[in-house]
């Protein structure tokens, strides 16, 4: 398996006034593999959604490269992009799937989207059949509008809309975010059922380490748009090595005594270049951290965390 | 219908076949559906279900504060030792019963300082002079484990996470010295290690004072959890309702063994997950069917024609189905 | 933008006073497209026999210090005023959701300087910059539709800039773009679907307004001049008789311009109902 994606010091900066600087994601490597699924934890404001709008060229980087099969996709301004033969092979399913939707059109036309039209002639209204078919949308609901579909019907449309594009590299910001647990589940199944027929690469950005677990091979940890940790994602949640990885596992409900991370968050808005950035809230700090950024090193095999005190 | 409970003189809540129902058509079913529950002091009750099941809806009749378009009709609603079908919840409310919902943030004025909000409930509720009800206010917002509450005192809504708000919520509700909380989705949107300090600081509230909790929640690890006992709802009826061990171990209804098979933590492998057929029934045409029937995977005859009675078993399992597990 | 199917599910779900709405605005374009064959006398060849008759079985409206038949003259009148306000509707509409779409869409400095110019044209009271104008052109019908439409292009470059300003983040928005859509596609196909049924409602609200606005013109002797049947003229010639007791003359186009007027105010609520997404 080669590289498909390489991300590479990849940075978002956003203005907030004052000459002041928000540092959403900030300086972020790794790599993804043809046919491997990543999935992206982190808590809100830690850039995994800005990183996943970066991914998916929806938004310009301030620094660092987006290597698409060794192209640097990351260098042509999204306006521009709109026209790029990459551009198709990359796709995002949205957080909410019923914003996402055009009200304006039925489910069929906001399908066929994916495919570069917005008609629906007799070849086109096929296809979309056909991918209806594929995320399990009954073709009576494709011509109904977005308002009269369920959630999880919702959630399909938009995946189809993503699946018309024939992507290759499919990003899902919490697909499943405002959806009963029923209702995920059938979703997480088409999700990992999809990637095994069409042998999508993923990127799953979710608040949910369970989730991640089920869909993912591998795991990104983001604390205020750095890495944290990353690796396959059994190894990291058995033995995670980063305090804020361990600090999540043990919130999830029914793990024992939760750590209760004391202090308060560093502001993301011009941070200390030169300090650890969890330093506020960590267990374990001492008087280094303060002192330097930490380095994403390897602590395994395909296993690196970012911490000075490993 | 018997009595769920054979102990029901000390119960902190006692409900018998409260049904709610909205508009005024006959076919139309009701919304929540002779329920039946009893909460007893310092219990910690989980009630779960999918959106649409009800039980918001049973926790804001609980809290007195339901939509003034449903109808209510009850056997017996006793909230705290008080009969609320015949006194109504006047004295009741924010004193004797606590709530917290699930965007604290909408629910505190803007325009308001945080330990104003606190002092306005404590002035609701006792007597003392100003400087007596700031250190009052100020100790309510740190026993909430609010970091420098003696500044946050002077802080605006909008100058709080998310959640530090839901800590004031907390605070707030905590304020009259409730004897039952109810917690309505009060993690939903917060990242997981907010949730985890919310929920164990309710609990310990809960251990700490005596305090009976009815956690709300769609999320059955929550349940597992934290609480003692789950109460599982489907369209507007309570379908199952055992000790947590009892229910995640040798549940009795199909609707939750399917909500424990979707809930990824309980699962190892992703084929092994399993979704909910269908939706909750739209209960607009009368029949005396199963409210699950169209979904449930054990639907015979007897489920479409005729509704199943709740059983109770010797552990004090309840659980509402023709075919039990 | 809507297939047949649904707008004929909209027309079944609707209110009962929408419906009489728009069969209202239907008669109103029946008289206005036929009404010259059908009326009994000639709008315009005078009669000094029959001059300034009250009504009467002859001249069920009266008659003018001319002699003309009232009636046949508010009758013949309906397809000049619509037309006038119909082509000054159209005329803003276009060029006010072009330049408002083009504004929201591109933000910046683009927005802020069309934002400005609106804000100039809005800053005269609409009808004196009308009647100024109006002046500027000369009178003929079509400074009177060209003066209409500049007042009322502000209203809707603003709404069409609000709208698409609002949408260019939307989600569904990007989804275009991830499938390769250009800009000018996206406004286009996936932003203005959104934006024209708010932009048609205010359209006819905007009708009786331009009504109001073209006979206004008239009516201080700028656009359309007599003897042409026109309500704004009718009223005018009317309002200087009516001190010597010939109230039909000034009454009766008054109450047809009030008419007119109301059922495209009836018909935009009607519209606001049937093209609202969210309704069912």
């Amino acid at each position: 398996m080669s590289a498909l994606l390489q991300i590479a010091g990849l940075s978002k900066q956003f203005p907030v006034g004052g000459g002041r600087m928000l540092h959403a994601v900030d300086g972020v490597d790794f790599e993804l593999k043809e046919g491997e699924s990543l999935g992206i934890v982190g808590e809100s404001g830690s850039g995994k959604s800005t990183l996943a709008r970066l991914i998916a060229r929806l938004a310009d980087p301030t620094a660092g490269a987006v290597r698409f099969e060794g192209r640097d996709i990351g260098a042509i301004p999204v306006r521009k992009f709109a026209a790029d033969q990459a551009r198709r092979d990359i796709q995002l399913v949205f957080q909410s799937a019923g914003d996402a939707l055009n009200p304006a059109y039925s489910a069929a036309r906001n399908i066929a989207v994916g495919l570069g039209g917005s008609r629906l002639n007799t070849e086109t209204r096929a296809l979309v059949e056909q991918i209806a078919g594929e995320v399990g949308l009954d073709a009576s609901l494709l011509d109904r509008r977005p308002h009269q579909l369920s959630g999880g019907q919702q959630a399909r449309v938009g995946i189809a809309r993503a699946l018309a594009s024939e992507p290759r590299l499919l990003i899902l910001d919490e697909p499943t975010a405002p959806l009963d647990v029923s209702v995920q589940a059938t979703i997480l199944k088409l999700i990992d059922g999809l990637r095994r027929s069409r042998r999508l690469s993923l990127i799953f950005v979710s608040h949910d380490l369970d989730v991640v677990r089920l869909i993912c091979d591998r795991v990104m940890v983001l604390y205020l748009g750095r890495v944290a940790e990353i690796g396959p994602v059994d190894q990291v949640l058995k033995a995670p090595r980063h305090p804020y990885t361990r600090a999540l596992i043990d919130a999830m409900p029914g793990r024992g005594k939760p750590v209760i991370l004391a202090g308060e968050a560093t502001s993301p808005i011009d941070p200390n270049v030169v300090a650890c950035l969890f330093a506020s809230r960590c267990s374990k700090v001492n008087e280094g951290c303060g002192k330097q950024r930490p380095p994403l090193i390897s602590v395994g095999s395909d296993h690196q965390a970012a911490c000075l005190r490993l | 219908m018997t009595d769920v409970t054979a102990d029901n003189a000390a119960m902190l809540l006692r409900m018998r076949d409260l049904s709610i129902r909205f508009g005024d058509s006959a076919q139309r079913l009701p919304t929540v559906d002779r329920v039946s529950l009893d909460i007893a002091p310092g219990e910690i009750v989980a009630l779960v279900g999918e959106s649409g099941s009800g039980k918001s809806l049973l926790a804001h009749t609980i809290a007195g504060i339901l939509d003034p378009a449903a109808k209510l009709d009850a056997t017996t609603l006793d909230v705290a030792g008080v009969n609320v079908l015949a006194e109504g919840w006047d004295g009741l409310r924010g004193r004797r019963v606590g709530i917290v919902f699930q965007n604290s943030r909408a629910a505190l004025n803007p325009v308001r300082k945080i330990g104003q909000h606190i002092v306005d409930v404590l002035r609701a509720h006792t007597d003392g002079r100003r400087g007596a009800r700031r250190e009052a206010a100020i100790q309510a917002l740190a026993s909430v484990r609010i970091p420098d509450a003696v500044r946050r005192f002077d802080a605006y809504p909008g100058e709080l996470s998310g959640g530090m708000c839901q800590r004031v919520m907390l605070a707030l509700a905590l304020a009259g010295n409730p004897s039952l909380l109810i917690a309505d989705e009060p993690t939903t949107g917060l990242d997981v290690t907010t949730q985890a300090a919310i929920l164990a600081l309710i609990v310990e509230h809960a251990r700490a004072r005596g305090m009976a909790t009815l956690l709300i929640t769609h999320d059955l690890e929550l349940a597992r959890a934290y609480a003692e006992r789950v109460v599982v709802m489907h369209a507007g009826q309570i379908v199952e309702d055992a000790s947590v061990a009892a229910l995640f171990t040798q549940s009795h209804h199909p609707y939750s063994r399917l909500l424990i098979g979707a809930t990824p933590a309980a699962i190892d492998h992703v084929e092994a997950l399993t979704g909910i057929p269908g939706t909750i029934p739209a209960l607009d045409t009368q029949t005396p069917a199963c409210r699950f029937a169209d979904r449930c995977n054990r639907v015979d005859e007897r489920c479409r024609s005729t509704f199943p009675m709740p059983v109770i078993d010797a552990n004090g399992h309840r659980s509402m189905c023709w075919h039990p597990s | 933008m809507l297939d047949q199917a649904s707008i004929a599910y909209r027309l079944r779900a609707m209110r009962p006073g929408s419906l009489i709405a728009l069969a209202l605005l239907a008669l109103l374009i029946l008289v206005a497209l036929i009404g010259s064959y059908l009326v009994p006398y000639d709008p315009l060849s005078p009669d000094p026999k029959h001059a300034l008759m009250p009504p009467n079985p002859a001249h069920l409206f009266g008659t003018d210090q001319f002699g003309r038949d009232i009636l046949s003259r508010v009758v013949v009148a309906t397809r000049l005023d619509l037309a006038i306000a119909f082509a000054a509707v159209l005329v803003s509409l276009i060029a006010g959701s072009v330049l408002g779409a083009f504004a929201g869409w591109s933000g910046g400095w683009v927005d802020r300087i069309l934002g400005r110019l609106i804000d100039t044209i809005m800053a005269f009271p609409l009808f004196v910059l009308a009647v100024g104008i109006a002046a500027g052109l000369g009178n003929s019908i079509s400074s009177v539709v060209i003066a209409t439409a500049i007042v009322n292009l502000p209203f809707y470059a603003r709404q069409t800039r609000s709208e698409v300003n609002r949408r260019r983040t939307a989600a569904y928005v990007e989804a275009a773009y991830l499938s390769g859509f250009s800009p000018l596609s996206i406004v286009s196909l996936h932003i203005m679907p959104n934006v024209v049924p708010p932009l048609m409602v205010q359209s006819s609200l905007n009708m009786g307004w331009a009504i109001l606005n073209a006979a206004g013109l008239s009516f201080i002797g700028l656009g359309v001049r007599p003897p042409q049947a026109e309500w704004g003229i009718m009223v005018s010639d009317g309002a200087t008789n009516i001190i010597s007791g010939e109230w039909w003359m000034f009454v009766f186009p008054g109450a047809v311009l009030l008419i007119a007027v109301l059922i495209f105010s009836l018909v935009g609520d009607a519209l606001r109902d049937i093209l609202d997404p969210k309704r069912r």
